[in-house]
């Protein structure tokens, strides 16, 4: 689990940002080929853009404009430069910059990200806490109840029970949209579910190990108050693995709400993407998974910068 | 903690050897139902067809087109549907078991093909070390950075969805996290002393990596792969519901819960069984998941066994 045991050498952490940001390089360059290739299996776009009785000439001249008539090689080096031009090529729905029907999209799928994020946060720190700290209590029990149940529950089944609960019959929220809170609670509890169980596992471990320290015996030895004692010797060197899992679950979350944001017309990236795919709309699919991609890199490189300045172990090995 | 201290002449003997696991499960009451619970669901998914058959359940293929849409507990001219029927009349109940055989096979077979792929890198990353090492480990960094969930619709969108494509897409995205806990306790295997032994007493590598460090891996990875079968479901459900799984007629736990979704407003039983089920299920290997990580744990493993020989 530890992102620090993959780089089993020594080395500094100039050396390994810079490692992670070559390799960030081949993940993109491998994205782009499987995602270039696999989309164009998807379909024939023209056939889906033209009336059904349309002519085989029609169609010819359809494909002939789309430029999806020459040889797939070709295509793909054509898009190569366009990338290197920084261009990611046009919708051919809706006749706009892919990139920017992405960048359009993600305010949305970014609200609703950390939204969670926080929600989530502000109910399994205090419950992971409390239980490492009363092993064994009711309170401990409680929070182990949550972390399962919170990971067992399908996401998408959680969303359907919540609208029939809280829109159909109370018709305190809206079952789908995008704007003001009453658009987003909804969502943002249903996914929550799993994070904060996630979270919560993860917060009670590294606090149970941390707790068992000897440098937490010494501190008590030392006669400092209990509350410095946990605040600046115990949730300090636990909040390493707790960056860790953060990181896993905004990735999760920037990449996982698909189904949610289908559910609930969130007009995020997830949404974006599946309209494209059944629309066999290519460029839009491709940017948004380079997007996609670029920022799992973006989250994960500040994951290893605050794990370094968290542990400084880490920045002059 | 008060050290119970059943009898004097147990004290010599260690309680993990006189307390097999089993005995310990019996005295888990959740654990047990857990597992209960999984059984039978496996049991009535393998032999549906002879339920079917004795009459104890419905066709889950017959239609009524009369009783669409009905409760609960409903009496038709096909017989009592328990859990009520679907938008074409037919059984819940029948149509859930059936469902099982998918959504478990799915379940179980990607599990033995991830953990195959998982196990085998692994063991390899771990006992060969140096460049093989690295080059697998970058391979599991490399894949961990692709947006799984947009990369696998994706996928089977262009392979076309369907049950074997969609066991093989989890498969593939599914198998970093066994081959990294894999190679992280066959690297600290490696170096102790009964390897060590056998090493010099002329086993090959092979015989090595199978007799001496897989045995002692199967604890570990059973909680692993307990835990990762729920994700399986879960992800499985998610993708039949947005229509990239299993197709009908076939049924699956998700696909049902997606074509109730519809109803959600007049028909409430179509989304919150199948929901259950597979939330029960979950539930369940994540309960004996649990569970087995602390029947491993050698303080609680006494604890238990001092609480057990005292009753």
């Amino acid at each position: 689990m530890n992102r620090r045991q993959s780089g089993h050498r020594e080395e500094t952490l100039a050396h390994y940002v810079l490692r992670r940001l070559i390799q960030s390089l081949f993940v993109l360059a491998g994205l782009t080929i499987v995602v270039f290739f696999v989309t164009r299996q998807i379909g024939d776009v023209a056939r889906l853009m033209l009336p059904i009785d349309a002519t085989e000439q029609q169609y010819l001249e359809m494909r002939q404009m789309l430029g999806i008539n020459d040889p797939l090689i070709m295509q793909f080096g054509r898009y190569l430069l366009d990338l290197a031009r920084g261009d990611f090529g046009i919708s051919l729905w809706q006749n706009v910059p892919a990139m920017g029907l992405v960048l359009s999209r993600f305010p949305a799928t970014a609200l609703l990200a950390f939204s969670t994020l926080i929600f989530s946060l502000a109910i399994a720190l205090p419950v992971g806490i409390g239980a490492a700290l009363r092993p064994g209590s009711i309170f401990d029990r409680i929070a182990t109840v949550i972390s399962i149940f919170g990971l067992s529950v399908p996401t998408f089944w959680l969303a359907l029970l919540l609208i029939t609960v809280f829109s159909v019959q109370l018709g305190w929220f809206k079952t789908s949209g995008y704007g003001s809170a009453q658009y987003l609670i909804l969502p943002m509890l249903a996914i929550s579910a799993q994070s904060i169980g996630r979270l919560a596992q993860v917060v009670k471990t590294s606090m149970l190990d941390v707790l068992n320290a000897q440098y937490l015996v010494t501190a008590r030895s030392k006669g400092l108050f209990e509350s410095v004692i946990l605040i600046r010797h115990g949730l300090r060197n636990a909040l390493l693995p707790i960056v860790t899992i953060v990181g896993d679950e905004i990735i999760g979350l920037l990449n996982g709400s698909v189904v949610i944001e289908v559910i609930f017309g969130w007009p995020g990236i997830g949404k974006l993407t599946i309209d494209a795919i059944e629309r066999r709309d290519f460029a839009v699919i491709q940017a948004s998974v380079i997007f996609v991609a670029l920022l799992v890199i973006v989250v994960n490189l500040i994951v290893d910068l605050i794990y370094a300045w968290l542990d400084p172990r880490i920045r002059y090995s | 903690m008060s050290i119970a201290v059943p009898s004097l002449d147990t004290e010599t003997v260690s309680p993990r050897r006189r307390l097999s696991s089993w005995a310990l499960l019996r005295h888990d009451r959740i654990a047990l139902i857990a597992l209960i619970f999984l059984v039978s669901v496996a049991l009535a998914a393998i032999f549906a067809d002879q339920l079917v058959q004795s009459g104890l359940l419905i066709d889950p293929l017959k239609q009524n087109l009369l009783g669409r849409n009905k409760p609960p507990m409903f009496e038709s001219k096909l017989g009592l549907h328990l859990l009520g029927t679907d938008q074409l009349g037919r059984d819940l109940l029948a149509r859930l078991i059936f469902g099982a055989r998918i959504s478990l096979g799915v379940g179980v077979i990607t599990i033995i093909l991830s953990s195959i792929i998982g196990v085998t890198l692994g063991l390899i990353a771990g006992y060969r070390g140096g460049r093989v090492d690295d080059f697998i480990m970058r391979l599991v960094d490399i894949q961990m950075g692709f947006p799984q969930m947009l990369l696998a619709l994706i996928i089977i969108y262009a392979a076309g969805p369907s049950v074997t494509n969609l066991i093989l897409v989890l498969a593939l995205t599914r198998w970093m996290a066994i081959a990294r806990v894999t190679r992280a306790t066959t690297l600290s295997l490696s170096q102790t002393l009964f390897v060590e032994a056998a090493r010099s007493l002329g086993a090959t590598h092979l015989r090595i990596v199978l007799f001496h460090i897989l045995p002692n891996l199967t604890s570990t990875l059973l909680i692993l792969v307990s835990l990762e079968f729920g994700r399986v479901m879960l992800s499985e459900a998610g993708l039949s519901f947005l229509g990239m799984g299993i197709q009908p007629p076939d049924a699956s736990w998700g696909l049902m819960l997606a074509q109730g979704r519809s109803y959600i407003a007049s028909a409430w039983w179509l989304v919150t069984f199948p929901g259950l089920a597979i939330a029960l299920t979950t539930l369940s290997t994540n309960l004996l998941a649990g569970w087995a990580r602390s029947v491993n744990d050698p303080v609680y493993r006494k604890r238990m066994a001092a609480r057990i020989t005292r009753h």
